[in-house]
């Protein structure tokens, strides 16, 4: 009945293994813009799994979280500009939500580098490479501090 | 207010009792029930009393136990299921924190203003059961008296005393609103608290949240997984909160969505209390009493303050003071004084 | 057979059990005391009343029933493992109360009863022995003696300690329980121990008030569509801390989580709960407070002991205790006597 341990013990990671970072990208500016990165060939590090959401406006606070809690090692959320959204006025409540619960999840123990929200428009296809490397390796440095 | 000798505030709580019985008799004229508090199985659990009638009304007391937020009672008026009829006109009694609770409903628009009526009452603070439970076994106090400036308890026959400061809840040393924020009528007068205690709290009601923060990221982690491994998963601390009503709805049972699995494992836990405080955030008036409730003494006010802190530092808004606000999480503004956009250079 | 065993001993005792069993006792790790894995060092508490039952040593929170994989091309091809879900392994339950002793009778008679037999149940059951404590200080909340039991009833124990200051006396009521207590830390029981704990045991009772429950089957049947329901659930909050932390309930639900690959897990559930009665239809026949309070009233006072010959309540205290509104059984079962 000692209750903590009902999982299966976790495998250790191999060295050279991308950490799992999640993305959730808005369909109307940072999906299109990370894909430009793509098209123009811009060098991107492994490990991102990117998801699709209409507009941030969409983001219930709790994606993030969830992510977190099952083991990804970062978490990334990105929507156009504040005063851009497609949607008009999604990104700003998601503003809102995510800077709530970017400043709780350290008092639960998660890094504050293991999430973070930005806003990356269509164009911006070189931001989106300099985000996403920049992420990886916060989270690479954690992994490192952990051994 | 803080100079007064304890006899003279003593006295006032036997005062309040009378006066209390009189409104409550009065507002049965108006309403169909008045909640109040009413002796329990000993001395230092109270219980919930539905009074109806006069002689109902007799068994009414006020004393330092009388913790419960009754204002957890009033959305059961529009959810299905609840114990009154959406006609029932409900009277209840509050304290200054639970009239915080009143207010957010409200602001909440899950409750009508003409529907029921308040009976505020001015306190001074309630003694913490728990803290008693660290210092005496309390299933065999046969009685419990507050006498200058300390509490005697009378366990297996022999005598008890500690210093209020030790026993009265952590948000009593730190309340801000001892006299109700709304009410029909008030007994009591103005608030007095009988006790600041340590200067800590006194100071700053956060104070607690920011030893917790001082602790490193990794002995937080370790500190919420030992703590969350003895949840039971009873979501008394739900059941009880007045802004849990989502009922059918909430995501800690459904299987559609599927949110949370029904293990009962530390993370399943942790991840239950975490989405908890998010669907709190902003909305939470730190009442305790999801605490209280605990079968397992789970700290999980903390959780809630650090939630409240943290929207407080983003938007200066604080949850429970002013009915005509709105939430600050289904708003927004088109420039965010507070929030920094990250840079990524 | 009865020996006794030094209070300072008792940990060595527990060291040497723990090499051949898993053993379950009462540890306060930071705030409640919860029967927990036994680790020396861990601070026991044989004080304090512990929140949960030991229940959890034979039902758990949660049990997973099976592992799946769904098959790839075929739902013939689907893989299903049982067999190391029942874990052999032989545990003690130790420093439990005669009154969580006593709810055990209620899971004997419906996991592995006359009717089906629930094998998870079963092999650890079978594989525990239970070492029970007398209480001579009873809680305020305590009514064992109103419901056919009492502070050193040694029913449904393996062994039941009883405190004589400095030490305890053990006295065994099963054969395979002997060999426990044929170790060096025993010694053998004295007619003068033997009167002793029957005289503690005896004034422990007395402490006790006990009422009568004769009348109530009768009388709940006669009263079920009384007002009398309305106004004693008023308060309830229709959580589950009550069942949850009772010796006797032990209604679970199942859930398949996982999606091609996954598990089927038991975990427990209260009919306290709103949805406890929610059907697909969406019909729910429980819907109010009242009727969820009623039933779980008559399942322990009426039902079961019709059925049974039993109570389904061994009045622990523990619904009374940890009900976040004092919502109180015996208030409630003296009460129905005078509708």
């Amino acid at each position: 009945m000692s209750r903590g341990n009902l999982e299966p013990e976790k495998e250790p990671v191999k060295n050279g293994t991308p950490p799992k970072i999640i993305a959730f990208l808005c369909n109307w500016c940072s999906y299109v813009g990370a894909d430009m990165a793509g098209t123009t060939r811009l060098k991107q590090p492994e490990g991102v799994e990117v998801i699709l959401v209409p507009c941030t406006g969409r983001m219930d606070p709790l994606f993030p979280m969830k992510a977190l809690v099952e083991g990804a090692e970062g978490v990334l959320v990105s929507g156009c500009h504040p005063g851009e959204c497609h949607h008009q006025d999604g990104n700003l409540y998601a503003r809102r939500r995510l800077e709530v619960l970017k400043g709780f999840l350290p008092f639960m123990g998660f890094e504050e580098e293991r999430f973070s929200y930005t806003w990356i428009s269509a164009s911006e296809g070189k931001k989106w490479q300099q985000v996403v490397t920049k992420f990886t390796e916060r989270i690479k440095s954690l992994n490192g501090k952990k051994d | 207010m803080a100079g007064k000798p304890i006899e003279m505030r003593n006295k006032k709580t036997k005062e309040q009792l009378e006066n209390l019985k009189t409104q409550v008799e009065e507002t049965l004229s108006q309403v169909d029930f008045v909640i109040g508090y009413a002796k329990g199985y000993d001395v230092l659990h109270p219980t919930p009393l539905f009074v109806r009638s006069t002689k109902d009304a007799q068994a009414l007391i006020w004393d330092d136990f009388c913790i419960n937020n009754l204002a957890t009672y009033l959305p059961s008026q529009k959810r299905p299921g609840g114990l009154f009829h959406p006609h029932e006109k409900i009277g209840l009694v509050v304290k200054g924190c639970d009239s915080r609770a009143v207010i957010q409903l409200l602001q909440e628009g899950i409750i009508d203003r003409e529907n029921f009526k308040i009976i505020g009452i001015s306190c001074q603070g309630k003694v913490d059961v728990k803290k008693l439970k660290n210092r005496v076994p309390i299933e065999r106090v046969e009685n419990a008296e507050i006498k200058e400036g300390s509490i005697e308890l009378t366990v297996d026959s022999r005598g008890q005393k500690y210093p209020l400061e030790e026993v009265l809840y952590s948000k009593c040393l730190s309340c801000e609103y001892p006299t109700p924020l709304i009410y029909d009528r008030l007994v009591g007068g103005e608030g007095s608290l009988r006790s600041k205690g340590p200067k800590e709290f006194a100071q700053d009601p956060y104070h607690d949240v920011e030893e917790f923060e001082k602790k490193g990221v990794n002995e937080r982690l370790d500190f919420w997984e030992q703590e969350f491994s003895r949840c039971l998963r009873c979501y008394a601390c739900r059941d009880i909160c007045p802004f849990c009503y989502c009922q059918f709805e909430c995501i800690a049972q459904t299987r559609i969505p599927h949110w949370l699995s029904q293990k009962t494992a530390s993370k399943e836990n942790k991840f239950f209390h975490m989405f908890r405080a998010m669907h709190l955030a902003g909305r939470c008036t730190e009442c305790g009493e999801c605490e209280r409730a605990c079968p397992v003494d789970l700290p999980l006010l903390l959780l809630h303050k650090k939630m409240n802190k943290k929207v407080s530092e983003l938007f200066g808004y604080k949850s429970g003071i002013n009915p005509k606000l709105r939430p600050p999480l289904i708003i927004f503004q088109p420039e965010e004084k507070n929030i920094e956009e990250e840079k990524w250079e | 057979m009865s020996k006794v065993i030094a209070v300072e001993k008792i940990d060595d005792w527990l060291d040497t059990l723990n090499e051949t069993h898993r053993i379950f006792a009462p540890f306060k790790p930071g705030g409640a005391t919860r029967f927990e894995g036994y680790q020396r060092g861990k601070e026991l508490d044989l004080e304090r009343f512990a929140v949960s039952s030991p229940k959890e040593a034979f039902f758990p929170a949660t049990e997973t029933i099976f592992n799946f994989k769904l098959g790839k091309e075929n739902v013939s091809e689907t893989v299903v493992s049982l067999e190391s879900q029942v874990k052999n392994q032989n545990q003690i339950v130790f420093g439990a109360r005669c009154c969580d002793a006593k709810g055990l009778a209620t899971f004997d008679t419906v996991f592995s009863g006359s009717g089906y037999q629930d094998p998870y149940f079963k092999k650890k059951r079978n594989t525990t022995l239970l070492i029970t404590i007398a209480c001579h200080q009873p809680a305020n909340t305590c009514f064992c003696t109103s419901v056919g039991g009492g502070p050193a009833d040694p029913k449904g124990a393996d062994i039941l300690l009883t405190s004589l200051d400095d030490k305890y006396l053990a006295q065994t009521f099963s054969t395979k329980a002997k060999t426990l207590l044929a170790g060096s830390f025993f010694t053998d029981a004295t007619q003068k121990d033997l009167k002793e704990a029957k005289d503690k045991n005896e004034a422990a009772r007395q402490k006790l008030k006990t009422f009568s429950v004769e009348r109530v089957s009768q009388k709940l049947t006669k009263i079920f569509e009384s007002e009398y329901w309305n106004e004693k659930a008023a308060k309830c909050l229709s959580c589950g801390a009550c069942t949850y932390t009772c010796p006797t309930c032990y209604c679970f639900n199942l859930t398949d989580e996982g999606k091609s690959t996954g598990e089927r897990v038991r975990t427990w559930d209260s009919c306290m709960f709103p949805q406890f009665t929610l059907e697909a239809s969406g019909h729910n026949p429980r819907p109010k407070k009242d009727h969820r309070l009623r039933n779980r009233v008559n399942h322990k006072f009426s039902y079961f002991p019709t059925q049974h010959r039993m109570l389904s309540c061994v009045g622990c205290g523990r619904c009374i205790r940890h009900c976040p509104v004092s919502v109180d059984i015996r208030e409630i079962v003296r009460g129905v006597q005078e509708v």
